[in-house]
């Protein structure tokens, strides 16, 4: 029995209700995803690393990272992501609620691959979700 | 005769001499060299010295240290030139128990006999009056200078609450909307009429609240900062509005009648948004015709400020309610028959309030449809 590889992506998100609305609109639009959710910055960058807790982490094919979190925050888990010479070839795309124009400026001086401000719907959430997924597991050539 | 003149010059010098003695004011006479010669007695009432403890010190002994410097310049002048007269020349005199008094000077000098001639006033009670009043209006000053600045950092605290309050609140409604999404798609089926009502009823709910936020950002983000005038056509700001309109003109078939409007002196931007929210109110509430939008300018009779009038022939807007649209989040229909926020003409009233004139809602004459008035201060070049 063949069972293709499910494909692992990195959720960076504090709130549970947001991380399992991505978890319902990606299992929709792409069920061959493997979620991996963490909560805060610390944890990103340590799951990244296969660090303590995480030794059996996957290298995601993206991140998905949510701006505000407690602790080492969004724009800093961007800024270790992209300093670093081996992960700065994963996509990162930013899931933010701020309209702010300096957000957006930030994370795109600071090499996000992406940012998407969320919809107050769900059902506009899940088409914005859905063409995320096509662009980067349809149309681009992975960096690796 | 002679006898009779003698006793006449001697009546007039004892008349003078006690008029030297009795004076309340100071009266002194000096010598060039520095030295008080003759003193009436107020000299010894008001400093506290006897008349020969001050002849036996040079005068500036007596002066405080720190108008010594100009005593002396003024005493130079005396010196230096016959008949100089010193007038409102203000010093101060140690009193014999170390306080010091402040004195007004009048004095000449009369170089043929060597005397400068004076009359000094103790000032020192209207001197206190006047320190005692400057230092309340300096108080008063700062005062009102903290308040205003308290004020106007309170204000902006308001300001910048509101648009944290409205940008935080969006976080928990999306999670309760899409979650009662999720759950009217997922069980609509099995759930029954009255279940899915409620549901209905709680969407509705968290649209119309989103939309209220959605104002609330729009208004606190849109701070209105002090207007940056500069002289600037209407005409043209009007005219780029409708080019952004352009789709919606047409596909309303709006009829638009405006000319020459005048050169204003105003912020380009804030005028534009007055514009862009009078034109889309007017596009929005028609009614069954299409749009049909009148824009004048005419100077003041005082000529101090150009009026505009944007007339439309819509729907138009109960007399009672014509001064509580431009309220914040006020609306008058519901969200069905017109959406929106009810934030438009609150703008409008914030930024045509920010150059310092009015806006209001007139009472049409003839027919249907609104009639908005506002004023610019500020005559044409």
């Amino acid at each position: 029995l063949n069972v293709p590889k499910r494909i692992p992506i990195l959720l960076v998100e504090d709130n549970e209700a947001d991380a399992r609305l991505v978890q319902i609109a990606l299992e929709r639009c792409r069920p061959c995803l493997l979620l991996h959710v963490v909560k805060d910055g610390e944890s990103a960058i340590s799951f990244l690393h296969q660090g303590p807790g995480f030794e059996n982490a996957p290298r995601p094919k993206l991140i998905v990272l949510d701006l505000n979190l407690p602790g080492m925050d969004g724009r800093k888990v961007l800024q270790r992501i992209k300093h670093d010479l081996d992960l700065r070839t994963i996509p990162v795309v930013v899931l933010s609620s701020s309209p702010s124009a300096e957000d957006v400026s930030y994370c795109y001086h600071n090499h996000a691959n992406g940012y998407l401000r969320k919809p107050t719907d769900f059902s506009s959430f899940a088409t914005m979700m859905a063409r995320m997924t096509n662009f980067w597991f349809d149309a681009v050539t992975p960096a690796n | 005769v002679a006898e009779a003149l003698v006793m006449k010059t001697a009546h007039q010098s004892d008349a003078r001499s006690l008029f030297f003695d009795l004076s309340l004011d100071m009266l002194c006479i000096a010598n060039l060299e520095g030295y008080f010669i003759d003193l009436n007695p107020s000299w010894e009432r008001v400093l506290g010295y006897s008349l020969d403890e001050l002849k036996a010190t040079p005068f500036i002994e007596f002066v405080h240290p720190d108008d010594r410097q100009k005593t002396l310049r003024e005493a130079q002048l005396l010196a230096d030139e016959d008949f100089h007269k010193t007038l409102h020349f203000e010093n101060r005199y140690r009193h014999k128990d170390g306080s010091y008094r402040h004195m007004l000077w009048t004095s000449q000098s009369d170089h043929k006999n060597r005397r400068i001639y004076a009359l000094a006033r103790d000032v020192t009670f209207e001197r206190s009056l006047r320190d005692q009043l400057e230092f309340l209006n300096r108080t008063l000053e700062q005062r009102v200078i903290a308040r205003t600045t308290e004020l106007a950092r309170s204000n902006r605290d308001l300001e910048q609450f509101a648009y944290i309050a409205a940008h935080d609140l969006q976080e928990p409604l999306r999670t309760i909307s899409s979650f009662v999404e999720l759950l009217s798609e997922e069980s609509h089926d099995r759930l029954p009429q009255s279940s899915q009502e409620y549901i209905h009823f709680v969407l509705r709910a968290a649209g119309r609240m989103r939309n209220l936020l959605d104002a609330l950002l729009a208004f606190s983000r849109n701070r209105t900062p002090m207007p940056q005038r500069t002289w600037v056509s209407s005409q043209e700001i009007v005219d780029a509005v409708l080019d952004d309109l352009r789709a919606q003109l047409e596909s309303s078939r709006a009829r638009i009648e405006c000319r020459d409007l005048p050169k204003i002196h105003a912020d380009p931007a804030q005028l534009r948004q007055v514009f862009q929210n009078l034109l889309t109110n007017a596009l929005k509430f028609h009614g069954d015709q299409p749009p049909h939008i009148e824009i004048e300018a005419v100077m003041d009779s005082s000529g101090a400020e150009w009026h505009f009038t944007f007339r439309d022939w819509g729907i138009g807007i109960p007399e009672q309610h014509r001064k509580s649209v431009f309220d914040l989040l006020k609306r008058l229909h519901s969200q069905d028959t017109y959406p929106g926020a009810g934030i438009g003409l609150a703008i409008c009233q914030r930024v045509i309030e920010a150059h310092g004139g009015r806006i209001w809602i007139g009472t049409p004459t003839v027919g249907t449809g609104t009639t908005f008035h506002f004023t610019i201060p500020g005559a044409s070049t």
